[in-house]
């Protein structure tokens, strides 16, 4: 796994893993972690961050804190999910249309490329608000939006795969494709898979809170998008309680952070051409991927 | 084109495959016979196939005509007219800051790769990249509440003032909203100016530039910089084209009476024939961009035009 090794040397890659790590932790130990329950008022309205109240309370006097972590469990949850559904919709079309070719990858490569010309937060708001907007749609939503970006790299990958010396002796000793694609396709496909995961939640993470910021999200849950909408729509601003703004953002970046940097790194490792500096911004994918980028 | 073309169908089937039809929600209405809602159907031609829908969809969409809004009776076309001219001066405005700023700063991180500057502004450019927009246009509420005018395009007791005075207050409204698109872009900006100017100041004619002895300002904006501005033209221009619609986070927090919380407001009142007019003109204008995108670079790289 030489690989694997070149990816942990990387200090970005490692302060990356650990942000998430971190958030996951948080995430799956939420109920644990919370200091007050974050639907029930346990303070004055708008305190500001004291020893009982760590980062005070919001315009009901609910614990920020508590709020926060709940938060993270929802929005690490849509982020995850979201990226998983886009990465098997995304990597399924690009092996498949990258291996097989012909008309059916002309027509996913068609498909790809209307996607990726759509703006995806109009379309997102459109869709959520005709099929409606509970954690599950969302998630789905979101996939929906985010696959193209997989499929491009999938398929550039697996084109070069399948001009390789081992397919083609594979294939000529009589191997099936499902066995091929299997054996010889997925497994150096596999980090790039990782990494386009990984960067993906990312993108989720940041749609889930425009949609919420709408009010396009699910009512019944917290996530760190809804409690941006929630200070927004209900005057922290004017309050000046920036306490109750500060923190779900910070959560925010820090996660799409940790998942560019990790991210990143794997591609990286792939092809150390794209890395010059200890960052690069060659490989930085744009909120909306230009067809330079993809390429 | 052909995008353009498949982008009205998919408009069109996306908002048909919503459960019942225009006349399912009048009918809720407890006097209205299946007869009056058959003859509501015909009417509205929704009895026909759906091909010949479509079609009188694109007659209608050809003459300019997107429907009337369900709210209040008006030409969606007006509403969004109306809207876009809100949207593209703080759209243009905020690209500009962003696509300066951007170029000074990535320019320079380019000059020297690697160093404590490069450092600093590459990892701002990265986290200011990161920060939910929205997030990013609260903060500046909180800070600039009671300095500038932090909501709407103009101050409603501002009646019968001078041109001057007018004029003013727009700008005063304008900053915020701009400032925050130009903040949204401008770490995308940087990062991309940097990179494409490293690729340039390693070119072969950067370095004769240096031979000539040329000095440092003209061999990094004149010679450097002029070949590494394609990438800059192609994203500006998608840039802007994403706004039209894309600025939706930034309108909806400053109360920016603009396409994008138009789309808000059509959300909140399911207005469908307002929302699906929406969704086509931002995806037509997102297509349209994108295609000057490639006009504009065919023509300063003579290359891509072959």
């Amino acid at each position: 796994m030489s690989l694997f090794r070149r990816v942990l040397h990387k200090p970005t890659v490692v302060a990356g893993a650990a942000i998430i790590i971190l958030f996951a932790f948080v995430a799956v130990f939420a109920p644990v972690l919370e200091p007050y329950s974050p639907y029930v008022p346990s303070g004055p309205t708008f305190a500001p961050p004291s020893r009982s109240h760590l980062l005070g309370t919001d315009d009901a006097g609910v614990d920020m804190l508590s709020l926060v972590i709940a938060g993270t469990q929802n929005s690490m949850m849509v982020g995850f999910a979201a990226a998983a559904v886009a990465v098997i919709i995304g990597g399924a079309l690009g092996i498949v249309s990258g291996y097989r070719g012909g008309w059916g990858e002309t027509a996913v490569v068609g498909v790809t490329d209307f996607f990726l010309v759509i703006p995806a937060l109009p379309l997102m708001i459109v869709l959520a608000a005709l099929f409606g907007q509970t954690i599950f749609q969302i998630v789905i939503i979101i996939a929906l939006l985010a696959w193209m970006n997989v499929t491009y790299v999938v398929r550039a990958q697996v084109h070069t795969l399948r001009e390789r010396g081992f397919v083609a002796r594979a294939r000529s000793l009589g191997a099936g494709d499902m066995y091929i694609i299997r054996r010889h396709i997925l497994p150096p496909v596999a980090p790039l898979l990782v990494a386009q995961t990984v960067l993906t939640v990312a993108t989720a993470v940041f749609a889930e809170a425009a949609l919420a910021f709408i009010g396009l999200g699910d009512p019944r849950r917290i996530s760190w998008g809804v409690i941006i909408q929630n200070a927004f729509d209900r005057t922290a601003v004017s309050a000046g309680a920036w306490w109750a703004i500060v923190p779900p953002g910070v959560c925010i970046a820090l996660l799409v952070l940790g998942c560019f940097l990790v991210g990143q790194g794997i591609e990286e490792a792939m092809n150390p051409r794209l890395g010059s500096a200890h960052v690069s911004p060659r490989s930085f994918r744009l909120r909306r991927p230009t067809p330079e980028d993809v390429q | 084109m052909v995008i353009a073309l498949v982008a009205t169908l998919f408009s069109f089937v996306l908002f048909r495959t919503l459960p019942g039809d225009a006349v399912t929600n009048i009918a809720q209405s407890p006097r209205i016979t299946p007869e009056v809602q058959a003859a509501l159907r015909h009417n509205f031609g929704l009895d026909r196939p759906l091909w010949t829908q479509y079609a009188l969809y694109m007659r209608e969409l050809a003459r300019g005509n997107l429907g009337v809004s369900f709210t209040d009776a008006q030409p969606v076309s007006g509403k969004i007219i109306q809207a876009a001219k809100n949207t593209i001066p703080m759209a243009l405005l905020g690209t500009m800051m962003g696509i300066i700023v951007g170029t000074i700063i990535g320019v320079n991180a380019a000059y020297r790769q690697g160093s404590a500057r490069d450092r600093v502004i590459t990892g701002s450019a990265m986290i200011l990249y990161s920060l939910p927009v929205q997030w990013i246009g609260l903060l500046m509420l909180v800070w600039f509440a009671g300095v500038l005018p932090t909501s709407g395009m103009s101050d409603p007791y501002l009646i019968d003032a001078g041109f001057w005075a007018t004029a003013e207050d727009r700008l005063l409204h304008i900053i915020l909203p701009a400032t925050c698109v130009a903040l949204l872009l401008f770490g995308a900006f940087a990062l991309v100016v940097r990179s494409s100017q490293l690729e340039a100041l390693s070119d072969d004619h950067v370095l004769t530039a240096r031979a000539k002895g040329y000095g440092n300002r003209r061999v990094v904006w004149r010679e450097a910089f002029r070949s590494a501005m394609l990438p800059l033209v192609s994203l500006s221009t998608l840039t802007l084209g994403f706004l039209i619609g894309g600025g939706i986070l930034v309108e909806t927090v400053f109360g920016w009476p603009g396409v994008g919380r138009l789309t808000v407001q059509a959300v909140g009142a399911r207005d469908y024939p307002l929302l699906q007019g929406l969704f086509l003109v931002i995806t037509l204008s997102v297509v349209a961009f994108n295609f000057l995108g490639d006009v504009l670079h065919a023509v300063l790289d003579p290359r891509v035009a072959e």
